[in-house]
């Protein structure tokens, strides 16, 4: 099939399309009709200032409960795992012993 | 009148840049006047690429709107002309669409004939249209731009390499590679020449 052929057969396959005045009207009535749903937000900031704070904090609030319960646990177990002063001080002694037999 | 006190542009003379700083103003009868400019040739160009009305549709409305937030940041003293932007905006739209909504073409072409007239033509039309869109999605994704361009829209080869960010000459090397692919691709699903689309 050379190019000439190809480009016919594409032309038959997908021919060209004739838009409509009434067609082309509708998605522009539909765009500028949605630019002003896209301007209606200003009416959603005139709602209540409990209202918004609602809205913002109810989604989380399901979690508050379970994100206190970790962080106490987290304080509870992270007691026991903060260094001790006998491990502090043998490390430093470790230290100095090395720099001492370094004859510094 | 604009914020610095100029009228906003005569918009039968007015220039696409001159239509997007208005609307960058808010202007929005600029904006419809932009759209009647452009409206026919992105809806042409999206209902070839997807072979769906309703979806091209969308998707120059969304373009349409991209051109009303984004018309702020225009710049006008650039290199590349409004339409060729527009134009990619559209065509990228439409192929990704056409990705996302193929397999669901694929699921209803068993659906059987319509028993109206006219019906099975329709049934056929529809066939060898899914025939394109299967062997074009077989293509590479650049070969895919190019060659949509070239069947679909009505741009000449030096407007369509702009739209694809290319020299002329490397847009032609890329028709010739994508017609290849394409030929192969039809191949494949059984149409080797004219007579097998009639």
């Amino acid at each position: 099939m050379s190019a000439d052929d190809l480009d016919e057969l594409m032309r038959r396959l997908v021919p060209p399309v004739e838009v409509a005045p009434d067609r082309a009207a509708r998605v522009m009535d539909r765009v500028m009709s949605r630019l002003d749903e896209q301007r209606s937000p200003v009416a959603v900031s005139s709602r209540g200032f409990g209202e918004w704070l609602a809205a913002c904090l109810l989604p989380v609030s399901r979690f508050a409960l379970p994100m206190a319960a970790a962080a106490l646990l987290g304080i509870v177990v992270g007691q026991d795992l903060r260094p001790s002063t006998e491990v502090v001080v043998l490390d430093q002694m470790l230290s100095t012993t090395y720099y001492t037999g370094l004859d510094y | 009148m604009d914020r610095g006190g100029r009228p906003y542009p005569e918009v039968d003379t007015a220039s696409d840049d001159d239509l997007l700083r208005a609307i960058a103003q808010g202007d929005r009868r600029s904006f419809q006047r932009l759209m009647e400019r452009h409206v026919r040739a992105m809806l042409a160009l999206s209902t070839r690429v997807l072979r769906n009305p309703d979806d091209a549709d969308e998707v120059v409305q969304e373009a349409f709107l991209k051109v009303w937030t984004m018309a702020e940041r225009w710049q006008s003293d650039r290199e590349a002309k409004f339409s060729t932007w527009l134009y990619r905006v559209v065509l990228n739209a439409s192929l990704d669409r056409l990705r996302r909504v193929r397999f669901v073409a694929v699921e209803e072409a068993g659906d059987p004939a319509d028993p109206a007239p006219g019906g099975l033509d329709r049934a056929m039309a529809r066939q060898r249209e899914r025939l394109v869109s299967t062997a074009m999605a077989e293509m590479p994704a650049r070969q895919r731009q190019a060659l949509s361009l070239y069947y679909f829209s009505d741009l000449t080869a030096p407007e369509a390499a702009r739209v694809l960010e290319l020299s002329l000459t490397a847009m032609e090397a890329l028709l010739v590679r994508g017609k290849r692919s394409l030929r192969t691709a039809l191949a494949r699903l059984g149409i080797r020449g004219i007579g097998d689309v009639t």
